[in-house]
């Protein structure tokens, strides 16, 4: 519960009011408190706010139109969010278990030979690094080796001074027109190595598939991407493609990244 | 109410009639322009299709609305190039309506506009769940995926804009 400002301090409607997102979970049925349920049931201005959640009103005559393309349409064929796992109380643990394991499997990876890394860029240029969980070994890839399902990929970006990121994916075996779906966007600080929050689980639905990593300053949209894709990238614009193959379609030559 | 356990096996209706009003409500606290805010939910709402296979239970699915409303409003206003001042005003609870002389509102708006164009986006979106939504230090947190004490941090740093912003154009505490 959290108090809620809109009413003037000691005025007669004044009161402890859920916020805005408990009342809105409540509605949609997440399990709530004893106390919010008795307090939607006394106050008529948050039973009023939970009721009008129930009131759609027509769907808008663009929306469908907007959902039926190819982007929003597409499935996230290859790779998916291995981060829905490490949901509720499961996180702290297992981060904390993660932390370590990884800062053990690094110690040891140093000692024993120098990590491959995907580098790509150049000093004063954005950057991106990809690493690769396998089984229970973790490296940096190197843009060479062919995954294999279930192998588990994370990405560590240097935006320089651009601010936001785009993720999508395509599925190559498809073809080069294929669509993009995307599967993250968000904001970076400049100048700020940053670990994307999201992680993707290689599923192996597709022999080949693409990861491209759009950094811009305002976002981009997958239509845009797949232009920039083809026609080049303009100013203010970094863009890259790496290609994952996985391991049983590894003979195949790679495509050239733009 | 049923728990929405499943949004990926949703129909898209009844995907739309669930969540949609609770997106729209959610858009038109911080955009009063009814055109506006309705392009901003669509845009959620296909944004949200797009990733349902990854929302899977509706604290999640809330959390991820309110994290995606609130940035999408910054970013769009930012990118039409408004200077954020329609939401600095909702943040800061002032828009320069109440000076008391046109000379005086006109102080106020550019003050407004100041603190919109040196106001980091983080620290908007903070101010805006906190001041527009109304959640408290906690559910913040949890919604933008950072610390309580940095949420604190945010919104004291804007109080302090906000404050010079008033002293700048005479409109007192």
């Amino acid at each position: 519960m959290t108090r809620r400002s809109a009413d003037p301090p000691g005025s007669a409607s004044s009161q402890d009011h859920p916020s805005y997102l408990e009342l809105d979970r409540f509605a949609l049925g997440a399990p709530g408190t004893l106390t919010t349920t008795a307090h939607v049931g006394a106050c008529d201005r948050c039973r009023r706010h939970v009721e009008s959640l129930r009131e759609a009103p027509p769907i808008p005559p663009g929306l469908r139109d907007r959902l039926a393309s190819p982007a929003a349409s597409a499935p996230v064929s290859a790779v998916r969010r291995w981060l829905a796992w490490l949901r509720g109380p499961r996180i702290g643990a297992v981060g904390l278990a993660g932390a370590v394991a990884i800062a053990a499997l690094l110690w040891v990876a140093r000692e024993s030979h120098p990590p491959r890394i995907e580098y790509d860029g150049a000093k004063g240029l954005p950057s991106v690094w990809i690493y690769v969980k396998h089984d229970n070994d973790l490296a940096l890839w190197d843009g060479e080796r062919p995954l294999e399902a279930r192998d588990r990929l994370r990405m560590k970006i240097d935006p320089q001074d651009l601010t936001h990121v785009d993720v999508f994916t395509r599925d190559e075996a498809a073809g080069a027109g294929s669509p993009l779906a995307p599967i993250f966007d968000g904001r970076l600080q400049p100048g700020a190595v940053t670990t994307l929050p999201a992680a993707w689980q290689v599923d192996g639905n597709s022999p080949r598939e693409s990861l491209i990593v759009v950094l811009s300053r305002d976002g981009v949209s997958a239509r845009e991407a797949q232009r920039f894709l083809h026609d080049g990238a303009p100013a203010g614009v970094w863009l890259r493609r790496f290609e994952l193959r996985r391991a049983a379609a590894a003979g195949r030559p790679p495509e050239r990244a733009p | 109410m049923s728990p929405m356990a499943e949004p990926t096996h949703l129909a898209f209706d009844d995907a739309y009639r669930r969540v949609f009003p609770m997106i729209l409500n959610k858009c038109r606290r911080m955009i009063r322009d009814a055109a506006e805010s309705q392009d901003l939910a669509q845009e959620v709402f296909v944004r949200l299709w797009r990733s349902r296979e990854m929302i899977t239970d509706p604290r999640a699915l809330t959390a991820w609305l309110y994290r995606t409303c609130t940035r999408l409003a910054i970013d769009r206003s930012r990118r039409r190039g408004r200077h954020d001042v329609a939401l600095a005003a909702m943040a800061a609870g002032s828009d320069g309506q109440g000076a008391a002389s046109p000379e005086q509102q006109s102080t106020s708006r550019r003050a407004l506009a100041q603190v919109a164009a040196r106001t980091p986006a983080r620290e908007l979106e903070v101010a805006l769940l906190s001041r527009v939504d109304e959640l408290g230090h906690a559910e913040i947190a949890e919604v933008v995926g950072i610390s309580e004490r940095t949420v604190r941090r945010l919104l004291v740093r804007f109080d302090e804009r906000v404050r010079a912003m008033r002293a700048t154009a005479g409109e007192g505490p």
